[in-house]
């Protein structure tokens, strides 16, 4: 691979040990790729292994030696970074009675990753939806992991990233640099797969549930081909668009979707494709959302245990909708009803009032947490567990699912009444 | 004595020699392969059982994405990775975990491993030069026999 004088000084070691095996790894994953150089950044998006899937106990300590390994001598990240949630926040923890010691544990880990990243110099966002707090526009190149940051990034706003793995991306922010291959490059982002809508369906009416069941179902029928949705309304919000980007990351593999009218790089279907024929045609109707809605439930008892709403985190428009919904009403005192979102939009709906109500109905509202992981297998104690969940996430109940935790999907008034009354009303 | 060579392309660098293990499945080193342990977990695999634990482990390619890289470092740590690994293709998630478990990682062969390897044959893995040497198992010591 060709490499720029800035990049060979880092392949020397000039910026330390973390950088120089930092920037090994990008080549070698770029050599893989066929790539012929690495191209600059402008931002990158990382995830913290001990703070999000190990941590406590042996992994966490493993964890946080990578960790200490790969940033070893290093100053300061070369580009404006964010960072996704952690897994469980500790004040949950504790309501769900996790033993003292495992939770000074999770402690302890998280500290670790807070300070770390601090001292490079990340914006700490905690967050999957960064793009709340730091924008980018279309054309940027940027680094990093994160199914739905990708998804979004490239799909949504038109800028051009790779699903890259947490290793890879933490060596993208300590570098500045990623390799050319894939999303970074124009004949690789154009449409594959085209989904068609058919007329039993109204998507001008769909809640944000459908919306999650329908790129869910897509994602299962493309796997690996970028679909192209046709028929979308074009004045979808951020907050229906990043309902349709994140079940997409976990049931298919792909990096990018095209909404025909809404992607920037789709205004027409034949720009989508590249005047190219799709590889395969989908038509999606009410049969394909339904079995969508079946096969992310795995709960057969209706009584609930913990709700929670923001997967991906949620937007103040919905953390209104949340409140309009609970005002005036309790939730059932034994239940947890959990919203999560990123500390600025926090404060925000704080200073709107929308928190007061949530929490003066029974909920909380947590930042900086990522519901989807909060109760993979991994990382819940020995004799605990969480009970029966519902949610209108389907990225967080394909998690859960595979987690082996009963749940319930359904739209958001459909969880908040399970979260007063305690019951799933459809079982 | 009968070995033979196959040059490829050196992914992650260091040198090992072991016994092969061969399996035809795509590998996610966080979902088929307990972490702690090592035994591939896999129901779908053949080698379901199996430990990978210091072996030369030779697979098509891998699998897995956002979090892949950390399940061999975690088998690493926890002394049962395998010595070194010879891909086909190589997926760029096995790459990074090669590469921060300091495990020897070859691809890209000018002969197809999973043609020629068995598991049990004697494998020497090279990343620092992509080359890998192999002996055939039984060979080795009629080799010394004779």
């Amino acid at each position: 691979m060709k490499l720029t004088a800035d990049e060979e000084r880092m392949l020397a070691g000039e910026s330390g040990p973390g950088v120089q095996r930092a920037i090994e790894l990008l080549i070698a994953v770029g050599e893989a790729y066929e790539a012929e150089k690495l191209i600059d950044i402008s931002s990158s998006h990382i995830l913290s292994p001990e703070m999000q899937f190990w941590n406590t106990g042996q992994l966490s300590r493993w964890s946080r030696e990578l960790v200490a390994e790969s940033v070893e001598g290093a100053t300061h990240f070369r580009v404006p970074v964010t960072i996704n949630p952690i897994f469980l926040e500790p004040t949950i923890a504790e309501r769900l009675g996790y033993p003292e010691n495992y939770i000074e544990e999770m402690r302890q880990s998280l500290a670790f990753g807070r300070e770390t990243y601090a001292r490079l110099g990340v914006i700490p966002t905690y967050t999957c939806c960064p793009f709340y707090i730091h924008p980018l526009r279309q054309g940027e190149h940027s680094g990093g992991a994160e199914s739905l940051v990708v998804l979004f990034n490239n799909s949504v706003l038109g800028v051009m990233v790779n699903r890259e793995s947490g290793p890879t991306a933490l060596a993208t922010a300590l570098t500045g640099k990623t390799p050319l291959y894939g999303m970074h490059l124009p004949e690789n982002r154009y449409g594959q797969a085209l989904i068609e809508l058919k007329d039993d369906l109204d998507p001008g009416a769909f809640t944000y549930a459908d919306y999650n069941a329908l790129s869910y179902g897509v994602g299962k029928m493309v796997v690996d081909k970028i679909p192209v949705f046709l028929g979308l309304p074009q004045n979808m919000s951020i907050t229906q668009l990043k309902y349709l980007c994140a079940p997409l990351g976990v049931s298919a593999g792909i990096p990018m979707f095209h909404a025909v009218g809404i992607t920037p790089e789709a205004p027409t279907v034949e720009a989508a494709l590249g005047g190219r024929k799709p590889e395969m045609s989908i038509e999606v109707g009410r049969k394909e959302i339904d079995q969508a809605f079946e096969e992310l439930c795995s709960a057969t008892e209706p009584k609930i245990d913990y709700v929670f709403l923001g997967c991906p985190h949620v937007t103040i428009p919905e953390m209104k909708e949340i409140a309009t919904l609970l005002q005036g009403r309790k939730i059932k005192s034994d239940l947890l009803l959990v919203v999560g979102t990123t500390e600025p939009l926090r404060l925000l709906a704080r200073e709107m009032g929308l928190v007061d109500i949530i929490e003066n109905s029974g909920g909380m509202v947590v930042s900086g947490m990522c519901s989807a992981g909060s109760f993979l297998r991994r990382g819940v104690p020995e004799g605990f567990h969480v009970g029966v969940v519902a949610t209108n996430a389907a990225k967080a109940a394909h998690y859960l699912k595979a987690g082996g935790v009963q749940v319930w999907f359904g739209t958001m008034p459909e969880c908040i009444n399970a979260a007063v009354t305690g019951k799933w009303e459809a079982a | 004595m009968e070995s033979f060579t196959l040059k490829g392309r050196g992914a992650s660098k260091g040198v090992a020699e072991g016994e092969a293990l061969l399996t035809h499945d795509a590998i996610s080193f966080l979902s088929d392969i307990s972490i702690t342990e090592g035994i591939i977990i896999s129901p779908q695999s053949k080698c379901k059982g199996q430990s990978v634990s210091d072996k030369i482990l030779i697979f098509p390619t891998g699998r897995g994405s956002t979090a892949d890289p950390y399940g061999f470092y975690m088998l690493k740590k926890a002394g049962k990775a395998p010595k070194a690994v010879i891909n086909v293709d190589a997926n760029p998630t096995t790459v990074a975990g090669a590469i921060i478990s300091n495990t020897p990682m070859v691809y890209k062969l000018d002969k197809n491993p999973l043609d020629i390897i068995e598991t049990g044959d004697h494998v020497l893995v090279d990343g620092n030069k992509g080359i890998v040497i192999i002996t055939k198992k039984g060979r080795a010591n009629n080799g010394r026999a004779s």
